[in-house]
Order: structure tokens, then sequence, then C-alpha cells
């Protein structure tokens, strides 16, 4: 059984009170409720402001990954709430030497019980923290979550390309080209994204069903061995297109072939630097329904 | 003035009517991905009539007809008087006021005598808009902080009002202004309807406004516009602003966001949204950006809303707190904590009045 929000926004509540005493840092990210609008939010806050540790909550509608916001403070010691899936991204950063892991504070959330409306949490395979400095809540046993779950209607990968063709052309057209996708997702942290090179040009300015279809596949094209699989990018669009099916299919393509899960360890190597000879080379454009 | 009193089938047959008449858009609920919406669309077929969903705020303004998100600046097309698509007066079924209260800042930037925007200009001649209103205050709605009324607008002739609490009766009024008249047939058609009494329309909105006064407890105390000098370098916009994702979001569903961006598509001059909420809006070609972080960014944006525009257009807000940039924020940073922080920081400094 997952823990109940209550039992982890409390564990939370008291974890962090403890951290405060115990820990010298510079910077929390927690969530928190708004003040006006009741929704939940990021709370980042400097160590020498005043905190309510009540104000801290988690609850079914903790969607933002925190792991994203550590990405613009690395020079600041912080402290962070992570679900397991937050956890995946900073272990994939620590990996990618991107950020110091003697910077990090990092309180785990032990059996998440998962986020509303978030298609990734049905196919969720870590529902521990992978890397973690303190623990909320009581892990869940590995049998019950970690199963290779790949036969989603959700990916559309025993559709007909024509079909996948057609889905995907509808979804994209109603991209507003914000990007809070690419924004969103924490394995998304180039310092200059393709989306705004002007040398080359990849993407036109302006809207269109072409630019639409560009700018996700060549999104997709770079998340293979990246994407923790947290559907972030899904929960930030203002348009709910459903582009994780796409991530996710590569997400559990890299599983099936190579038995390659990114963000596991913080000593993990790369997708691509990992090659040897006895690699499968499947093509990873094929699918079942071609 | 005129009040008529109709219930759900006369409503249909007003706009029936009206669809006859005018190239009629209204808001309707789809679902699109993992999201429930409500968008304005153009209604084809007065088939399509019943399914029109007034009850929540759509997601979308009329914004997105008049000041599409790309559009080619056709200068030879301008000349043209008949422009295919909108050969008939466009009639907007079911704005808010807050929205209606947009497209007069709308007009007070692009109607501007000296700045005359001619591909607005084109766009926003011949469009009517009926009102609409009921007693759900829309979520996180702070428009009246800001001095828009619930219940009426001078941009709409008419105004509709909703109890739905009494559905299933005569439940909906209809409020036509004094000197306004709709074509023949539409008139042909109210002159059938009841009347209403105002007194009962009165009093339903009363209580409706009591009801609204209660469930918002934003309140903005210092005078607009906000005090540039003080507010650009003595208020935190870093730690209001720190959860910013930087996706402009924000900017794309807000009603009263004009800034757009020139670009070329072979030889045709197009323009499109543009979000100064984007690293790139004030990057130059050398590299230098005057804005390089995302606090400076909403810094920008919120004293555009709120000190600027109020200070170039008689102090007039350049937000109408409908509270869509609260709600499509992917992670819902509200724009009246941040308001809170600069009001706070002026009443502090003396400035607030």
């Amino acid at each position: 059984m997952s823990n109940s929000y209550k039992e982890i926004t409390e564990d939370l509540q008291e974890m962090i009170k403890l951290i405060y005493e115990e820990e010298d840092f510079d910077q929390l990210l927690a969530y928190s409720r708004g003040m006006y609008s009741g929704l939940i939010e990021p709370l980042i806050i400097s160590r020498d402001s005043e905190i309510d540790f009540k104000r801290i909550e988690f609850t079914d509608k903790a969607y933002q990954m925190l792991s994203k916001y550590l990405l613009k403070n690395r020079e600041l010691k912080q402290a962070v709430v992570a679900k397991p899936c937050d956890t995946r991204a900073i272990a994939f950063y620590v990996s990618e030497n991107i950020i110091d892991r003697d910077n990090l504070i990092i309180i785990g959330i032990n059996g998440c019980p998962g986020i509303e409306g978030n298609t990734a949490c049905d196919e969720c395979d870590t529902k521990n923290p992978v890397i973690a400095d303190y623990y909320v809540g009581e892990p869940l046993p590995e049998e019950e979550f970690a199963k290779d779950k790949t036969d989603l209607k959700y990916l559309l990968s025993k559709d007909k390309q024509a079909t996948r063709k057609t889905h995907y052309t509808k979804e994209f057209m109603r991209c507003t080209q914000c990007y809070a996708c690419r924004d969103a997702c924490p394995v998304c942290y180039c310092d200059h994204c393709f989306v705004e090179s002007n040398q080359p040009v990849w993407l036109e300015e302006g809207s269109g069903p072409e630019e639409d279809m560009v700018f996700h596949l060549m999104r997709t094209m770079h998340m293979p061995g990246r994407c923790v699989n947290c559907g972030a990018c899904e929960m930030a669009c203002p348009e709910g297109i459903e582009m994780r099916s796409l991530t996710s299919h590569l997400y559990h393509q890299a599983r099936k072939y190579f038995d390659y899960r990114p963000g596991l360890s913080p000593d993990q190597r790369s997708l691509f630097s990992d090659y040897n000879e006895e690699d499968p080379e499947p093509g990873f454009l094929q699918q079942e329904g071609d | 003035m005129r009040l008529k009193k109709l219930n759900s089938k006369d409503l249909i047959g007003l706009l029936e009517v009206l669809f006859a008449e005018y190239n009629l858009i209204a808001p309707f609920k789809v679902e699109q991905g993992r999201l429930n919406r409500v968008l304005y669309r153009f209604i084809r077929q007065d088939t399509e009539i019943p399914a029109i969903y007034l009850k929540e705020l759509p997601e979308t303004t009329p914004k997105n007809f008049i000041l599409p998100r790309d559009e080619r600046l056709d200068f030879n097309g301008l000349e043209q008087a008949d422009r295919s698509d909108e050969t008939r007066t466009r009639l907007f079924f079911g704005v808010r006021s807050c929205d209606l209260a947009a497209i007069e800042l709308f007009d007070d930037v692009f109607l501007d005598e000296d700045y005359l925007d001619p591909f607005y200009e084109s766009r926003r001649k011949s469009n009517i808009f009926i009102g609409y209103s009921n007693q759900i205050l829309p979520p996180n709605n702070f428009q009246k902080e800001l001095g828009i009324d619930y219940f009426d607008h001078q941009l709409a002739p008419a105004f509709l009002y909703e109890d739905l609490e009494a559905r299933g009766r005569d439940h909906y009024y209809l409020k036509i202004k004094a000197g306004f008249e709709f074509p023949g047939a539409v008139e042909n058609y109210l002159e059938e309807l009841k009347t209403g009494e105002n007194d009962q329309l009165e009093a339903l909105l009363s209580d409706w406004e009591a009801k609204f006064a209660q469930e918002s407890e934003f309140e903005i105390k210092s005078k607009l516009p906000f005090s540039e000098k003080i507010a650009f370098n003595q208020v935190d916009w870093q730690e209001p602003t720190a959860s910013c994702l930087g996706c402009g979001v924000c900017t794309y569903y807000c009603p009263t966001c004009f800034c757009f961006d020139f670009f070329w598509d072979r030889s045709t001059k197009n323009r499109a949204w543009d979000s100064c909420m984007f690293s790139v809006f004030t990057e130059h070609a050398s590299g230098h950006n005057p804005r390089e972080e995302q606090h400076q960014r909403w810094r920008q944006r919120l004293l555009h809303k709120f000190s600027y525009h109020p200070q170039n257009y008689g102090g007039k807000p350049g937000c109408v707190g409908c509270g869509r940039c609260i709600y499509k924020c992917p992670v819902n940073l509200d724009i009246r904590k941040v308001i809170k922080a600069v009001d706070n920081s002026l009443i502090e400094g003396g400035a607030g009045q």
C-alpha cells in the first residue's frame, strides 16, 4: 500500500523542521498551498526567511517537478522534497555531473501515492526514491511496482503508422509553442535549446502543423536515455497535448532492448555511452504496428 | 433599457435568429487530452446551438479572433473591402465583463489615433458582444479589485444573466440597453418574449455581488499606477516569482497581453504573439540581454500591467483580473501574490496613495 498524502504531509513537516535544526543549507524547495488560489505550488524559500512548517504539504496535485528548480541555483546548498521521479532526475543530474551531490539535501518520498491526472503514474516503475538523505513515508516493496509496463494502450505502439500520424498531427495542432513541456521537464536543461537557435533555424517563427510536428519530434528524439518518465511535460501543457506517449515509448524501448532506465543511480553511464557489441539493433523507430 | 425573461427554449430560439443574422461565436465545452476545456468557436450550423456552454469561464477570449495568434500582414488586402470571412458582423455570445474590459483595453492601444493599427481595426470594426454572468465567481477572479463591474460593460449592448438555481423555469434575463436595436427579425423574436421585472434582476445581482465579495479575499491597497520608482528597485522580485518556468502560458491565455513579434515568411510580413516571459524577448543581436533573469521579466510584466499601462491610459490597469494566468500556469504561480508583494512595498515606502 502506498502512503497517504496526509501521512506524507505530516512526516514532511516534521522532517523539514528537523532539517532546519540540524542541517546547514541556503534554500528549501517544497510544496505549499497558494495563499489566494488554494492550488498546490512550489515553495522556494531562502533559509533566512521565516517559514511556517504547517504550510508545507504534499497532495495528489503536487505535480510540479522540484528537481527542475535545483538547476536554477546550482551554487547554493539546497534542501529539496523529492518524489521518486524527482530523485531519478536528481540521480541523472549527478551522473551527468551538472550538479554537486554535496550541495543537495534530498528529502525523498517513499511509497509515492501518485499524482492525479498524471498518466505517467499509471506506468510508474519507481515508487521509492533512488537517492535521498532523508526519507518520509514507508517504502513500498519493490515487487509491487518494478514490473515492465509496456502494454499500455496509451502508447499507440500497436497502431498503424498512418493512424499514429493522424493522431499526432491532430494533437500537435493545438500546440501554442509555449514550450512549457520543455520548461517543466527536469531533464531538459540545455543552455541553448534548438527551438531558440537561429544558427541554424530549426523552427520557423509562427504557427503551423509542420512547425508543431518538428518541435515535438525533435524534442522526442532528444529524450531517449534521459526521460525519467515523470509526466511533467503533459502535466504542464496548457493545451492538454498527449506528447508523453512518444517519450514514454522510447523509455520503454530502451528498457526492453538495453535494460536501460535513466537516473537509477548517480554513477550510471548514459544510454549512448554504454554501447557494447552485444547490443541488439532493433531500429528504434520500428514499431509493432508497422 | 429593455428586460426580457427567457427559458432555455427561448434562448435557443433567440440564438437561432441571431445565427441567421450574424457570424456567431460562442463557448463550447470540449475534451482535449487530459483537459476538459471551454473554448470559443464559430458556429457553423444552427444544430450546434444547444451545445453552447456558458456556465464556466472560457479559457480563450475574443482576443483569439481579434488579435489572432499569428496573422499575415496583408497591406493590399486591407484596401479590398470584402474580406470573405468577415462579410457579416461577428457576434460574440456569452462574454464575461472582464473579457469585455480586455477588448476595451485593446481598443485604447490599437485604435489610438496616433498609432492606429489597421489590421486590428479591420478585425475589430464589425463585432458585437452579448455579455454573460451567473452566480459562480470564476476561479481566482479579482476583477472587482481592478474596478471592473461583474454584471455590465459598455461594449456589450446586451447582457445575459443566468440564474443557475432557477433552472427549468424562466431562468435567463436579457438586458438590452436603451437605444440599441437588433436587426428586424431578432427584434420581432424579442417582441414575443416575456418582459422581466427589473427589481427582481437587481435583487438577484446584488445577492451575487455579496456572495462574490465573500469569496474573494484579495485586496490591493495602493492606487494605480504603481510607483515605478519604488517598485522597480525596492521590491524583492525574486522571492515571489522563484517558481516561474518562463513558458509564457500566462501571457498566451491573458486577455490583455498584446505584445507581438514580426517575422517574414518569404516575401510576406507576419506577426505572431510574443511574450515578455521568454528569455529571448529582449535579447539583443550582440547577445546582451537587459532582462537576463526571470524575475526581471516578471517585473516587466507586472509593472506593464499595473504601472506603465495605467500611466498611459488614464489610470486603467493593464489587467482585468480574470484569473486565467493563475490556473493555466503549469506551476500555479499566482499573480496576486506578486501584486501583494509590490503593494506591501509601496505601502511601506509610503507611495501607496
